[in-house]
């Protein structure tokens, strides 16, 4: 089914637009931790997201890459604000979305060619709020490592259920 | 060569076997990439988090395990069902052919829908592809497409596949669901006259008497007169000559019967076309002559009644001539028509089979040995299609190809022991000399009868 075929414009605007995002947040990646390791990690970062303009599937790497790019600030040895952090997270989430809504692009038929960029936007400004409470729930005095535990805790549970529905009704 | 096979024990709820073009669902439900990549940086944050003991890191992980679960949950892909349905089965080569895509699925869904892998025909709406995108909503729908045939032939429109997502899910539901019923394209006119027109008119296969007699003009025989017949049969000489009154009897001015018994097991496109071509020369090498000479042609190729030719050799005659090949090659495709199309024909007693084979079915030959075995004369036109074979490749390729045609070779040996008279219709010669090897071994055979009786 999968044939070359030449790109829509929105797709190309897509295209554009998620790595505008992912260039944004490396440079704001390398400025925030201004060191060569940072640089390297950022450009690495760029070229990985540039990667999955074309094969979706790079868009794993993508995401991983950005988000280790950005557990590296939060935990170095001078943390960055958690606003900053909030916003390359966005960042690495927007342009994840953007690039899988150009890959949705890749189809044969014409006509709509819309790009959903609410949607887009809707999950970067969740992941970034997300983000925020949680680190801002993990600053608050308690034993160290507990909330973390229980928040991993909770996220296998919910994942486990979620496999679970998926089996049952395949 | 069938091109695609199919389970036949395959039934629908209704008992009636399934359409064997479409046995196989294949596909499933796939993740998007993002899936992964969520899941993988979410879980890796939770557990650095824990093994560092660094608190913040599970801020990192908690969003991309949210976004995985909202992508998920509730969000299974619908499963589609659909078919393909063409407005009509056969049409002239360069028509346009209307069809639709019928579409069925529960709840709101993105749909992506395409018509692939046809051949044969170009689309002219939608273009230019046959492919749609339906936005967030529900089934059924009904998608119609117009097409225009490129070739002549049996041809693929293609089959359909869908892509089915739930608005802002991460799941999707791929699958091809349907393969489009075969479309019969027969030549345009001109074509038609340049593709079967006749080499060389001398071909003639078994010119033969009926056994029937009648009022035609050709002499059969004299016997002694019997009460009812006409004065005018009297033959005056030798009833002078043995002076009892003998009357003249005539073969029937139709002369014979002739029933091509098509066989066409050739697939794959391009080749598929040529191996048409041949047969159909080959038959109509055959048929034309016949024609001429007030013979009845009959064309078996499918089901248990002949498709009699019309008297002229004409363009309808030929149309015709085509149109039973490429049906019997759809139904060669096709393994369940095939096995309900297997049941043998009533031929009439007087009639020549001449069967048009590429001798790759059994059942074919079995066919052709049964109405010799019966009595009637039977012969076959053996097309050579060793020369559309792809080039070997390697040992296998090579080893494949001589065992082909040593199975050929012995099929035409099994036909000619039990008393079928073959040729062999090359692509080089055409099939004139084939035609005129063939009335020379039914000549001697026949006369070979005549002198064991």
């Amino acid at each position: 089914v999968k044939a070359a075929r030449a790109w829509s414009a929105t797709r190309r605007n897509a295209a554009v637009m998620a790595l505008l995002t992912a260039t944004a947040t490396a440079i704001g990646a390398a400025a925030a931790g201004g060191s060569a390791m940072y640089l390297l990690g950022a450009g690495a970062y760029l070229a990985i997201a540039a990667m999955a303009v074309t094969y979706p599937a790079w868009i794993a790497p993508q995401v991983i890459g950005g988000s280790g790019l950005v557990a590296a600030l939060l935990t170095g040895p001078e943390p960055l604000g958690l606003l900053v952090l909030g916003a390359l997270l966005a960042g690495v989430i927007t342009t994840a979305e953007v690039l899988a809504g150009a890959a949705r692009l890749d189809r044969p038929a014409a006509g709509d060619t819309r790009l959903d960029l609410g949607r887009s936007a809707g999950a970067a400004l969740g992941g970034a709020a997300v983000f925020l409470l949680v680190a801002l729930v993990a600053r608050l005095p308690g034993p160290t490592g507990l909330l973390p535990t229980a928040i991993a805790a909770a996220g296998c549970v919910l994942l486990a259920l979620l496999l679970t529905r998926l089996a049952d009704s395949a | 060569v069938t091109r695609r096979t199919g389970d036949p024990s395959q039934r629908r709820p209704g008992g009636e076997p399934a359409d064997p073009r479409l046995p196989h669902r294949v596909g499933g439900v796939w993740a998007d990439p993002r899936l992964p990549a969520y899941l993988v940086a979410g879980f890796a944050g939770l557990l650095g988090a824990v093994t560092l003991g660094r608190v913040e890191l599970a801020a990192i992980g908690a969003p991309f395990l949210l976004l995985a679960a909202l992508g998920v949950a509730g969000r299974r892909p619908p499963a589609v069902t659909g078919s393909v349905r063409l407005a009509m089965e056969r049409a002239v080569q360069g028509d346009m052919v209307e069809g639709a895509v019928e579409l069925e699925w529960e709840g709101e869904a993105e749909l992506d829908v395409m018509l692939a892998g046809g051949h044969g025909v170009t689309a002219i709406e939608p273009t230019p592809d046959v492919a749609w995108h339906l936005p967030v909503g529900s089934g059924p729908v009904a998608l119609g497409f117009r097409l225009r045939t490129l070739s002549w032939g049996v041809h693929d429109v293609g089959d359909l596949w869908v892509r089915a997502r739930r608005p802002g899910g991460m799941l999707w539901y791929e699958a091809k669901l349907a393969a489009a019923p075969p479309l019969r394209v027969l030549p345009t006119p001109v074509r038609l006259d340049s593709l079967l027109r006749p080499k060389e008119p001398r071909a003639v296969a078994g010119s033969h008497s009926s056994r029937f007699r009648g009022s035609g003009t050709d002499f059969a025989e004299l016997r002694p007169y019997r009460p009812g017949d006409r004065l005018r049969d009297i033959s005056w000489a030798t009833t002078a000559r043995l002076g009892d009154p003998w009357v003249t009897v005539h073969h029937s001015d139709r002369t014979g019967t002739v029933l091509l018994l098509l066989d066409t097991v050739f697939a794959e496109t391009s080749r598929s076309t040529e191996g048409l071509i041949r047969a159909a020369r080959a038959a109509w090498a055959v048929a034309h002559v016949h024609l001429n000479a007030q013979d009845r042609v009959g064309l078996l190729a499918r089901g248990r009644t002949p498709a009699w030719l019309p008297p002229r050799a004409g363009r309808r005659a030929r149309w015709q001539l085509l149109e039973e090949l490429l049906a019997v090659g759809t139904a060669a495709e096709n393994p369940g028509v095939r096995r309900r199309t297997a049941t043998r024909a009533s031929v009439p007693a007087d009639a020549l089979v001449v069967g048009v084979t590429s001798l790759q079915s059994r059942d074919y030959l079995r066919t052709l040995l049964h109405y010799r075995r019966t009595g009637h004369q039977t012969a076959a036109l053996i097309i050579d299609t060793a020369d559309l074979l792809e080039a070997d490749r390697d040992v296998i390729d090579t080893a494949a190809r001589r065992l082909w045609l040593a199975q050929r070779s012995a099929a035409r040996q099994e036909l000619e022991r039990g008393g079928v008279a073959t040729a062999l219709v090359t692509a080089a010669e055409g099939p004139a000399p084939a035609v005129s090897a063939l009335r020379r071994r039914l000549g001697a055979l026949h006369g070979a009868r005549r002198a064991a009786r």
